[in-house]
């Protein structure tokens, strides 16, 4: 896990989601995952070329969407995501969705994971989002290649099996669940 | 999305629209179609400087208008260089995204890509447009459908599940038909209504699992 690169998409605007964003982005790289997020307001040449870079290089992605659109530099960035799992299609992408909101349209397919952010403080719940990211970009570990539709059927029922027994080991409390 | 309720009390969706500002010479047409294909099999109503009928306005004043209604704005800056007979280059793509850039500077819910072709020095022909990143795409429909369909699903109010290769698999039929509908109506009956109503309907022939 120590040389697994996520990349996390979220739009700085949104107040609802930048919390979550930052307990995130610290858990994961506690438990050992290189991360990469765009802390920096504004836009840039290189800054730009350096996201290009972290998406083309990422194993996997975690969307972060609340209620706001995408901001301009946020839906580049996901146009970029998107085109990567279109040529990557067993590329795990974790969205994770303010309770309430829509997922991302491109990523509707993906099981998203629900988070309420009045419990952003509350450590067992947080924990359980990590956990569950973690799960699911560890189970068919990192660029696995290309596979056809029915072998990524498979492995997504997979996931959903490995993702329902973290939240039996978690509890209901432990995860943000339907 | 919105709806219209109708005076017979049909309820009719409105999809959101797509401001399509390109070239609109014969060279260009087929990108444009891909373009104008792909918005509408990504769920939106795709607008275009060409379709306004309004009089009394002028056409900057119709533009604006159709900007500003629109959620997105698509501007291809091909012809931002020496080209045709005339070997001029063309600023009406450019003035109408500074427009769009502007929409969204006052804080209208409205954003857009800039597209360009491969090989295009596009810092030094549109410096002020460092970090922003005009996308590049190599000429080709397949390249286009893929940045446009990309740009306009990881938006809300796009369809779900929408693929370049659903917009790629039904090209060949559009082209067909529009033929068809060339050879009954003449090039210049075939406008913009005619052809996103075309593509609607080869969206709902053919929808995106």
């Amino acid at each position: 896990m120590a040389n697994l690169k996520l990349f996390i998409s979220y739009n700085r605007h949104d107040e609802h989601v930048v919390g979550l964003v930052d307990v995130l982005n610290e858990r994961l790289r506690n438990a050992g995952i290189q991360t990469f997020v765009d802390t920096q307001s504004g836009a840039g040449r290189i800054r730009s070329q350096e996201i290009s870079q972290a998406i083309d290089r990422a194993d996997a992605y975690v969307i972060v969407s609340g209620n706001e659109a995408p901001s301009h530099f946020q839906a580049r960035e996901l146009a970029s995501v998107v085109e990567k799992v279109w040529s990557h299609p067993a590329q795990p992408v974790v969205p994770v969705v303010l309770a309430g909101a829509e997922p991302i349209p491109a990523f509707a397919e993906f099981r998203a994971i629900p988070f309420d952010d009045h419990r952003l403080s509350e450590t067992r719940y947080v924990n359980g989002i990590v956990r569950t990211i973690v799960d699911t970009v560890t189970v068919s570990g990192p660029r696995v290649g290309v596979i056809d539709h029915t072998a990524r059927m498979h492995e997504w029922q997979t996931r959903t099996v490995e993702i329902g027994h973290t939240i039996e080991l978690l509890g209901n409390d432990g995860i943000a669940g339907h | 999305m919105a709806s219209l309720a109708t005076n017979t009390g049909e309820v009719i969706s409105l999809a959101p629209t797509v401001f399509i500002n390109c070239p609109y010479d014969r060279e260009f047409e087929e990108l444009r179609d891909s373009i104008l294909l792909s918005v509408v099999f990504c769920g939106y109503t795709p607008a275009s400087p060409m379709m306004s009928t309004k009089t009394g306005a002028t056409r900057v004043d119709r533009i604006l208008a159709q900007l500003s209604q629109s959620v997105y704005s698509i501007h291809d800056l091909s012809r931002c260089q020496e080209w045709g007979a005339g070997n001029v280059a063309r600023f009406d793509m450019p003035l109408e995204l500074g427009m769009a850039m502007m929409l969204v500077h006052t804080g209208c819910a409205h954003d857009w890509m800039a597209l360009v072709p491969e090989g295009t020095n596009r810092f030094a022909f549109a410096s002020d447009l460092d970090g922003f990143d005009p996308v590049v795409y190599d000429g080709s429909i397949e390249s286009v459908v893929r940045k446009v369909v990309a740009a306009l699903t990881v938006r809300p109010e796009a369809s779900r599940g929408v693929r370049p290769s659903h917009v790629i698999t039904v090209w060949p039929e559009f082209v067909r038909r529009k033929r068809d509908l060339q050879e009954d109506w003449g090039d210049a009956g075939v406008d913009w209504h005619r052809l996103t109503s075309l593509a609607k309907q080869l969206r709902a022939e053919y929808p995106p699992q």
